[in-house]
């Protein structure tokens, strides 16, 4: 076998989140009231774009998450050695700018480093020059003539790349659907993109094109040059900020199962049982919020970074490290976060509760057990699906203002947050280093406004109310 | 109204206990003083006596819970949890693990996270509150819907890059005010400008776009039909009928983070080198001094917890409907 | 000239997914002094209608075309600004609900006062004078104290004069009333209505009243519009319409209204003949009570002080004794508040009962626990008010309707239970196939056929009804009336039939017990004490309820 795959706890946690999504996908379509409101959701354009460029980001967190240990190139042996480097999917696809490292910085596109170096001379005098990069621009002869051209001719040729993508992807789409709606190729298509169509196929279709290019272009032009610059050691800011969207995407999406059960069977028994059972949850989270969310998190992240230090030996390697670093990470926000859920949850209950198909229930015999499974928390769900879509972005901006503090994720993990710290003190050199700090803003808003509205969409179709008054 | 208070503060007491034993775990319990002696003294290089008398000079020496070698009721006192947690129910918070006054040290730095947070807080709510009507008035319109997702993409942007933007923008570029610092009196005001500015526009996408959901939740309501159907024209609704009863809300929501304010805000103040406790606070995490954090989780703790009692005696003030019940 | 012509009026709303043509080509004219019925069922188009009129519309709907001549000038050309001159003080509205339809922060001077200070300039002293004239006017007692009170504090009907002070502070030519006593009590709704009428009377005021109750209309009604999906199917005077309606709608709704003279009688639907009802129940030879209430009480405690103490009880059911006896419909009347859901539910043990015995057949009902109550669960079942209410979305229809047999241990066999879904489906009107469709897909009237599907499933031998129809239209209602006479005469059962509505009552109870303020007042077969009351509150509800003769 050409490797070895490593699983990391946060990946396991992760597929078991894909997998639960997938089956609930799997399980609403079959359900027509469960659908119904999703469907709303994609039937929006702003939605549909939504979701096209969450799977973007989320696809990138999959490809990142299937870590393996690469095998060593030893042929002499029988035996494989693999190395104890872990790498990912994602890393294989960018060898080029994971491997590529020049000396320190270099602004974006750049042939040279950022500042002068005294450089030997052929005469054997010392001189103050710009040294050329070892990797960017390095197929040039003439960089200050040819790269402009050079670059153009790069940018054409990925976007050449991705409207081959892009049609193909579309040829396969519009025949599936010919299948479907059963008439020719041609009139297919034109009813696909009509406008009286139901979903904003048009916008789909505009934005995946955005995306397959953007992901050509850079992958074309990346090859070649550092698409963001680098930073102080040499690395390319643009596979950093690639790399930071697994730890977003997790942080985001962690946190909320690690919190999702917690809250959900608090949430309900306060509400359903009420008297001393409510009493006492209802304590548990008014304490557990009265503590300041940031100093909470920063103690427990302290206490676990002495745990970790005076432990080293339990750690195989500085991933794994991280990783369970990360792991905490989740765990605390996810104790810090859970108290609001279940206070929403608790109320809803509490109303619920006073329905007469859940009295009708009770008139029944049925037991409380049974009573909360099948009728309080299937008419809960919505609340808890709307909770977990605002919470993400607030998540994933949360990492970054924590990792600035010094208690975020580990400082070997690849964050934003990581990259914002690490790169504000250099805003202050002559000239100015923007672009780490720029790269790790653009990706992180992109997310995070992206997730904002898919969140802003999904309430509007969940929430009865919402929904109710348009 | 008076029994109904003493009841809320009664309840506040079983709370503080619990985060008064919550702290006590987490800071003397998972992590003995031993490791926080070793994490501070640096991992090599450290003799038992070394520890033992960095323990001693920060009364981290004494047992837990409770205390064989002493007698009588001092063997309770003479314990950690006495001296740490206890301690703290009268605010006595002794000294940081650098040998500092607590108490002391909070005191003189709630003053410049005040100065920061109460400008902030006021001009904040009337930026957001006026936008938030403006919005209103011309809801279901193309400039309500363009608004909303303006603000959805400012909320979006994280709060870093609000506060290095401004200062790259505004402190180094046009060089207006200064990037960082603080002095007394008058002088403070042009080390506050920026922070607040930027406190302000960092918060309009998330105030601008609540208050608005407030505002047509209440346009929404059949009152509002009845105010029209009396001929009242759209400003007078507004501002008479809707803007009266979208106010109990917001009002009380100000209430709740009120006393928050003293606590003073962690990346503003560090980034802006203004001396407040949210800088405290964080200085206090990067050296890794439990005294100073511990006493900042009660601080806090107690700070909102007085919220919550403030809000609940808001509400029977303002709204009619309880406080005449 | 008349005071108000409405011509060609449509109205549309517009949804994120389609357009609903909520009023199409209405036509109608309101004379000085008259009033003017509009009256159809649910989403027949008439509050939209009502709306329209003063262009109060809420921002989904749209005016399409048509004409709104007020004094012979077009309404629906003024500009937003022109208006509001007229709203308030030509054209006035009241509406519905008066509790949310007033400011609840605002004293109620102001909120009256508002208007008058508005349109006439009034000063504030000559404002507040006309206020306390006006809320006299209006039959309120303490006029001065009320103005300083927010609405929380007032009740229901005071509420709704303070609507009307509103509405009439700037002396509007045209009132529009919409559905203006539904939400309130039969005695209330009767001073209501009567103070309504002679205002209109007094200010010579042309009045829109909008209502759903022939009952009502025919009380108020000079002139009356039928309204149906929308549009006017038929108008006539009052006098007419009651005697011969012409349209067969007309005289669906006026068959639909059940009523003492149809007793023994399926109500017509649909035009079909009324027919009579087959009796033949199983009587039993000793007429022994199946249910037996004695000295029920219920009472919620009030808590109150530092250590939330039980200072005091609300005494939601003090002291009531009924019994129902085998295969009879005992009506339990009463108002709202007087205690009569509480009854019902804590018959079937959904609330703890503090003092009093209740047996069935003879066994105990109050100490049961646990395994015991749950055996005894089938024999006691309850059907709801709000048909949207009682069905858990989340479920499918068959399911529902599964659960009780399930729970109790009816039919343990999945096959024949299945079966049984089919045939009790086919019992209240239903096709089989309903039972893999989800609750959301139903019409309120077959949403409440499914509720009593699910109550029927475990055989009870009773079943509390609980305003079972109030929340349905009147040809809604007379469906599932029908349905209930049917399965009574079918199974046997005994109804506890709980309600506010007397005609109901008439047309349904063997037997009646009126309940005031949580005790029973007057308790005797149904024809003696509609006929000839006893007690005191009984003349008075009686009296209070409108009643529709037909001619």
């Amino acid at each position: 076998m050409p490797f070895q795959p490593v699983i990391l706890i946060t990946d396991a946690l992760f597929f078991i989140l894909t997998a639960l999504l997938v089956v609930f996908i799997l399980f609403a379509r079959k359900r027509e009231h469960i659908s119904r409101p999703w469907k709303k959701v994609f039937k929006r354009s702003t939605g549909a774009v939504s979701l096209v460029v969450l799977s973007t980001y989320y696809s990138i967190a999959v490809l990142d998450s299937m870590h393996f240990n690469p095998r060593l190139e030893n042929a002499s042996t029988e035996q494989a050695t693999y190395s104890n480097e872990i790498l990912s999917v994602l890393d294989v696809f960018m060898t080029p700018m994971r491997t590529q490292v020049e000396k320190t910085f270099s602004a974006p596109l750049a042939t040279h480093l950022l500042s002068k170096v005294m450089v030997p001379q052929e005469d054997g005098s010392m001189q103050q020059v710009y040294p050329r990069l070892k990797y960017g621009g390095a197929h040039l002869e003439n960089p200050d003539q040819d790269k402009l051209v050079d670059i153009v001719l790069l940018v054409v040729r990925g976007i050449l790349y991705a409207a081959i993508v892009w049609l193909v992807m579309w040829a396969v789409i519009s025949f599936i659907y010919s299948r479907k709606v059963k008439l020719t190729i041609s009139k297919s298509i034109s009813k696909l993109f009509s406008s009286d169509q139901e979903y904003p196929v048009c916008a789909i279709a505009i934005t995946t094109g955005i995306i397959i290019t953007i992901v050509s272009v850079s992958m074309v032009v990346g090859s070649y040059y550092h698409l963001f610059g680098t930073d102080k050691v040499g690395q390319d800011v643009f596979y950093q900020a690639i790399k930071s969207i697994r730890t977003g995407i997790l942080i985001g999406t962690l946190t909320t199962i690690v919190m999702l059960p917690v809250a959900i069977t608090l949430g309900a028994m306060a509400g359903f049982f009420r008297g001393w059972v409510d009493d006492v949850i209802q304590y548990l989270y008014t304490t557990l919020n009265s503590i300041p969310g940031v100093l909470l998190i920063a103690a427990s992240i302290l206490l676990v970074q002495i745990y970790m230090s005076n432990n080293e030996e339990n750690f195989n390697s500085l991933v794994e490290r991280a990783d369970i670093r990360l792991l905490f990470l989740c765990l605390i926000l996810g104790i810090t976060s859970w108290t609001g859920l279940c206070r929403l949850l608790r109320a809803e209950t509490f109303k619920l509760r006073e329905m007469e198909y859940i009295q009708a229930a009770t008139a029944f015999g049925v037991t409380k057990f049974r009573i909360l499974v099948r009728h309080v928390m299937p008419n809960f769900m919505h609340i808890v699906l709307i909770t977990v879509a605002l919470d993400f972005s607030g998540l994933v901006l949360a990492e970054a203002v924590l990792s600035y503090i010094n208690i975020g994720v580990d400082p070997a993990t690849n964050s934003w947050g990581n990259m914002i710290n690490q790169a504000r003190l250099e805003m202050a050199r002559d000239p100015v280093v923007w672009w780490s700090l720029t790269a790790a803003f653009v990706f992180m808003f992109i997310l995070v406004l992206f997730a904002n509205l898919f969140a802003d969409v999904v309430r509007d179709a969940l929430d009865p109310r919402v929904a109710g008054s348009e | 109204m008076i029994s109904y208070i003493i009841r809320r503060l009664l309840y506040a007491i079983p709370i503080l206990i619990g985060v008064n034993i919550i702290t006590f775990i987490l800071f003397f319990v998972v992590n003995s003083p031993d490791h926080m002696a070793i994490s501070q003294l640096g991992e090599k290089h450290t003799t038992p006596e070394q520890i033992e008398e960095w323990k001693r000079e920060r009364g981290y020496h004494l047992p837990l819970l409770v205390n064989e070698t002493e007698t009588g009721i001092e063997k309770l006192t003479e314990t950690i949890f006495f001296q740490k947690s206890i301690k703290l129910f009268v605010f006595d918070f002794g000294n940081s693990d650098s040998g500092r006054n607590i108490g002391y040290d909070i005191s003189n730095r709630m003053w410049p996270s005040l100065a920061i947070a109460v400008p902030n807080l006021i001009l904040g709510l009337l930026v957001t509150i006026t936008l938030a009507l403006i919005i209103a008035f011309f809801r279901a319109t193309y400039i309500d819907y363009w608004a909303v997702v303006i603000c959805v993409a400012l909320m979006s942007i994280s709060a870093l890059f609000y506060i290095i933007g401004g200062q790259f923008v505004i402190g180094k570029l046009l060089q207006v005010v200064p990037i960082s610092g603080y002095d007394t009196g008058l002088e403070a005001i042009k080390f506050l400008i920026l922070p607040v500015i930027i406190g302000v526009v960092g918060g309009i996408g998330s105030g601008t776009r609540w208050y608005r959901t407030i505002f047509l939740e209440e346009i929404n309501k059949d009152y509002v039909r009845t105010a029209r159907s009396k001929g009242l024209s759209e400003q007078l609704v507004l501002f008479r009928h809707v803007l009266r009863n979208a106010l109990i809300p917001i009002l009380t929501g100000v209430v709740v983070v009120l006393p928050m304010l003293f606590m003073g805000s962690l990346l503003v103040e560090s980034f802006f080198g203004i001396p407040g406790l949210g800088s405290y606070t964080i200085d206090a995490i990067n050296s890794q001094d439990f005294a100073i954090v511990r006493s900042m989780v009660y601080l806090g703790s107690v700070l909102y917890i007085i919220g919550l009692i403030l809000t609940d005696i808001s509400y029977t003030l303002v709204d009619p409907r309880i406080r005449l019940n | 000239m008349a005071l108000l012509k409405v011509s060609n009026l449509s109205t549309e709303i517009r949804l994120t997914d389609r357009t609903i043509n909520a009023v199409k080509d209405v036509s109608f004219e309101v004379n000085h002094g008259e009033t003017f019925a509009l009256v159809g069922e649910s989403g027949s188009g008439k509050s939209i209608t009502a709306l329209s009129l003063a262009r109060l519309l809420p921002d989904a709907a749209k005016i399409t075309h048509g004409q709104v001549r007020l004094n012979d000038a077009n309404l629906l050309n003024y500009t937003e600004k022109d208006m509001r001159t007229v709203r308030g003080s030509k054209v006035s509205m009241i509406f519905q609900e008066p509790m949310t339809s007033l400011n609840p922060v605002v004293k109620i001077g102001d909120q009256i006062s508002e208007s008058m200070i508005h349109h006439e300039q009034l000063s504030k002293q000559a404002a507040r004078a006309r206020c306390l004239d006006l809320l006299n006017a209006v039959g309120l007692p303490d006029a001065k104290r009320n103005m300083g009170e927010y609405p929380h504090q007032l009740s229901g009907g005071m509420r709704q004069r303070i609507m009307i002070a509103i509405a009439l502070a700037a002396n509007p030519d045209v009132l529009i009333a919409d559905e203006p006593t539904t939400a309130l009590d039969v005695t209330i709704q009767a001073q209501v209505l009567e103070l309504l009428k002679k205002l209109q009377e007094e200010l010579k005021m042309g009045l829109i009243f909008i209502t759903h109750d022939l009952g009502v209309v025919q009380q108020v009604a000079d002139r009356i519009a039928v309204m149906r999906y929308g549009e006017i199917v038929e108008t006539a005077s009052s006098k007419e319409f009651f005697s011969a309606p012409q349209h067969p709608y007309s005289q669906q709704l006026l068959n639909a209204v059940p009523s003492i003279h149809k007793r023994g009688q399926r109500l017509s639907i649909n035009g079909e003949d009324a027919t009579q009802l087959n009796k033949n129940i199983k009587q039993t030879p000793d007429n022994l009570p199946l249910l037996d209430v004695d000295h029920l009480k219920v009472h919620f405690p009030i808590r109150k002080g530092i250590f939330k103490r039980v200072v005091d009880h609300v005494k939601a059911v003090n002291d009531v004794s009924l019994q129902l006896y085998p295969g009879k419909t005992l009506a339990l009347v009463g108002e709202s508040g007087c205690g009569k859901t509480t009854v019902g539910k804590s018959i079937v043990r959904l609330l703890e009962i503090t003092q009093g015995d209740m047996t069935f057949q003879g066994h105990d009902l109050v100490q049961l626990k646990g395994e015991e109550l749950r055996a005894r669960r089938s024999d006691l079942q309850i059907v709801f008010q709000d048909p949207y209410s009682s069905l858990n979305p989340r479920m499918l229809v068959g399911d529902i309707i599964e659960e009780g047999m399930i729970s109790l241990s009816v039919e343990n066999n999945p096959q024949k239970r299945k079966q049984a879904v089919t045939e009790l489906l086919q019992q209240v009107g239903l096709p089989a196939d309903s039972m893999d469709r989800y609750p959301h897909e139903f019409s309120g009237g077959q949403r409440q056929r499914i509720c009593i599907a699910r109550a029927l499933a475990v055989k009870p031998k009773v079943i509390i009804c609980d305003e079972p129809t109030s929340a349905l239209d009147v040809s809604v209602q007379a469906q599932v009336l029908n349905l209930l006479k049917d399965l009574q005469a079918q199974l046997g059962m005994s109804y506890l039939f709980i309600t506010h509505d007397m005609s109901v009552v008439s047309y349904l109870a063997d037997e009646i017990a009126v309940m005031y303020q949580g005790g029973i007042v007057e308790h005797g077969d149904a024809i003696s004490v509609l006929q000839e009351p006893q007690h005191e509150y009984t003349k008075k509800l009686l009296a209070a309820v409108p009643k529709l003769h037909l001619h």
